[in-house]
């Protein structure tokens, strides 16, 4: 059985009579120590989505669907239950590691809250705070504990939350943004870092971002988001190199690329639709130069074009176009 | 400008030769706060010795870190900060030499484009008049002439000109950055400073503003300064990079040369973790980026090098032509990139 198995999926915000979706029946599934990206863009619906996971969405979000994690229908829980599993079975990092620590108290004194928190009736003290900092390689620990989030950096900042994060060894680490205000170097330490907590610990992680070269090189499996849809997912190897959807296509055509030598790109006209104003069919449709009439009246239906690798597009094989440019890559 | 008699040292150099830009030797120390009040406050040396010259029409590329530098060096050009030594010659003329006339004239010459595309424009200004302004304040043109001009330029960056009268609000992040690309390139500038100009947007906008950015330059021939930390999209855009590190360029060479083959050990780095064949190596001990108000001694990546030796903590390696126009700063480089 999966770790996390999420079906159907959906968060809506709005009037009942005129609901914008922020995510349309997302489902998919997390295996036991995987990683599996989900990319998109902004307004594509992966925080909230990640969001409704952790059921930390405002109460104003209507989300239907089920999710089960670890055997347990996480929807249906109380407050109470769901508080006893977040932040030891299911923790999630955030995207801003500048305002996610508490700016008047030291490193030392949030560490050993936390390790309170996740171990009831244990006395964390420095010492074990000490320990915290060291399995994610902050050096002088012992000087670091004393010291306050502005005098660190910012990549010591998401490895500080990180090990807050991962702790009590949680079965899954939500990763929103980890890596996105950080610089090259610094990304690279905290990827080591996650395959590190993977690895020891069989941490399955979600990574949320839009940096597709991130989720290409740490992924298992990826899962492609657009105006709240899942739009693709696949084996990471499979959706880079044999892209299904146009979009998919178009986004891994946004990077740059080195083609004989000179680099290239190239880019998705138009920009994405308002949620508010979605049509009936394919919300890429608009976009999308291989979009015909039924693309903007119905809705695709998903196929399976590889294995476990899927795609809601109403243009299969053999269309001009479904193995288009991404193939190159 | 119009000098164009009188046998002047920067004429003896043709014309097409000459660079748009360039840089001799500049540094930058900025005092900061005093810690304790019997001692002298410390100074951060910003930019540390940074040479480069920029051909007119072409982009010339500035990767880093944060605190390597590179922003300062941009400001510098929008002459936002003097240095506190060296010159910045633009188009021949040290531009901390001007008088007030030629100051004004090269405010216009030189634009910047910014990383927040929301931070960048007035609110309370609709979108005909933020662009029109900088033509405003010159005194070329009244309002009416300015928004006239305004209509034109929103057509060229790719948007409709019934925008006019909107507000930046009522745009989105990719739209508001061509808006002040938009604004940039209302007074006619030679050059225009990207200072991460597109590391906020999402991928497909990034790609289309991009292609914008290639496509003014194609048409107005602009001279970009493009800083970025992507290198991917510093290598796509430019025609000459410097990779910067603590206020030094440690690195600097045609787009090719540095990125194809890559001769400073931090420069290997970051082309490796750019790179979607990478695999992600486990994670080292320690490796803090230090803290450019205490660099390290000698060689000031010698704390993060896999290559460092004795020698590199005690001697500061200078910038040595390993290639025509390729210059490094390592001891080591024939070992490394051999």
């Amino acid at each position: 059985m999966s770790l996390l198995s999420v079906r159907a999926l959906s968060v809506e915000f709005g009037p009942r009579g005129k609901p914008v979706a922020a995510v349309a029946g997302a489902s998919f599934h997390v295996e036991r120590g995987e990683i599996v990206g989900v990319v998109g863009e902004s307004g594509s619906g992966k925080s909230t989505m990640c969001s409704a996971l952790m059921r930390s969405l405002p109460d104003s979000a209507r989300v239907s669907g089920d999710v089960v994690f670890d055997g347990q229908p996480l929807m249906q829980l109380s407050a109470a239950q769901m508080q006893a599993i977040r932040g030891r079975d299911l923790a999630m990092i955030l995207q801003n590691p500048m305002t996610s620590l508490d700016p008047l108290f030291t490193i030392g004194d949030q560490a050993t809250e936390v390790l309170r928190l996740r171990h009831p009736g244990s006395h964390a003290g420095e010492k074990q705070a000490v320990e915290l900092l060291r399995k994610v390689r902050i050096t002088a620990p012992e000087m670091r504990v004393r010291q306050y989030p502005h005098q660190m950096s910012g990549g010591m900042k998401q490895r500080i939350l990180t090990a807050f994060a991962t702790a009590a060894s949680p079965k899954l680490l939500i990763a929103d943004e980890p890596t996105t205000a950080l610089d090259a170097t610094v990304q690279e330490e905290i990827l080591s870092l996650f395959c590190e907590i993977r690895d020891s610990a069989q941490t399955a992680i979600i990574i949320v971002t839009h940096d597709l070269g991130v989720v290409r090189r740490i992924s298992d499996r990826t899962i492609v988001m657009y105006a709240g849809r899942i739009v693709e997912s696949g084996p990471t190897r499979s959706v880079f190199g044999d892209p299904q959807h146009p979009y998919t296509q178009g986004l891994i055509g946004s990077m740059p690329r080195v083609v004989d030598g000179r680099v290239e790109l190239n880019s998705i006209p138009g920009q994405v639709p308002r949620l508010d104003q979605l049509g009936s069919g394919c919300a890429f449709a608009e976009r999308c130069q291989h979009a015909t009439d039924r693309c903007s009246r119905a809705m695709p239906p998903q196929r399976t074009v590889g294995v476990q690798h899927e795609v809601v597009c109403w243009h299969g094989d053999g269309t001009p176009g479904a193995r288009r440019e991404g193939a190159a890559a | 400008m119009s000098a164009a008699t009188g046998p002047s040292t920067t004429r003896l150099v043709p014309p097409a030769e000459r660079p748009l830009i360039e840089a001799r030797d500049l540094y930058k120390r900025y005092r900061l706060s005093r810690q304790h009040f019997f001692k002298p406050a410390p100074t951060v040396l910003a930019v540390d010795g940074v040479s480069f010259k920029v051909a007119p029409g072409s982009t010339f590329g500035l990767v880093g870190e944060s605190g390597s530098g590179k922003t300062t060096v941009a400001k510098m050009l929008l002459k936002l900060e003097p240095p506190s030594a060296g010159t910045l010659l633009v188009d021949g003329m040290d531009i901390f030499a001007q008088d007030r006339a030629a100051e004004r004239a090269y405010r216009s010459k030189v634009q910047a484009v910014l990383q927040d595309p929301y931070g960048a424009l007035s609110p309370r200004l609709t979108v005909g008049r933020i662009i029109a302004e900088p033509l405003v304040a010159q005194g070329r043109m009244s309002w009416k002439q300015g928004e006239a001009r305004a209509a034109g330029l929103m057509d060229m960056v790719g948007l409709r000109s019934d925008g006019l009268h909107k507000y930046p609000h009522e745009f989105s992040g990719g739209q508001r950055q061509r808006i002040a690309i938009a604004r940039a390139l209302s007074v006619d500038p030679h050059i225009i400073v990207l200072d991460e100009s597109v590391s906020a947007l999402d991928v497909s906008v990034r790609a289309q503003i991009l292609k914008l950015l290639e496509d003014v330059q194609r048409k107005l021939g602009v001279t970009y300064l493009f800083i970025g930390h992507d290198l991917a999209i510093v290598r796509y855009m430019s025609t000459d990079v410097g990779v910067m590190y603590l206020g030094q360029l440690v690195e600097i060479g045609t787009a090719a040369q540095v990125f194809n083959r890559p001769l400073h050990p931090y420069t290997r780095q970051l082309v490796a973790a750019g790179s979607a064949d990478t695999p992600i190596r486990p994670l080292g001990a320690g490796g803090e980026l230090p803290s450019p108000i205490n660099p390290p001694s000698g060689c000031r990546f010698h704390t993060r090098c896999p290559h460092a030796t004795a020698l590199c903590a005690q001697q500061a390696p200078a910038l040595r032509e390993i290639d025509s126009g390729h210059q490094a700063r390592c001891h080591h480089i024939e070992q490394i990139a051999a």
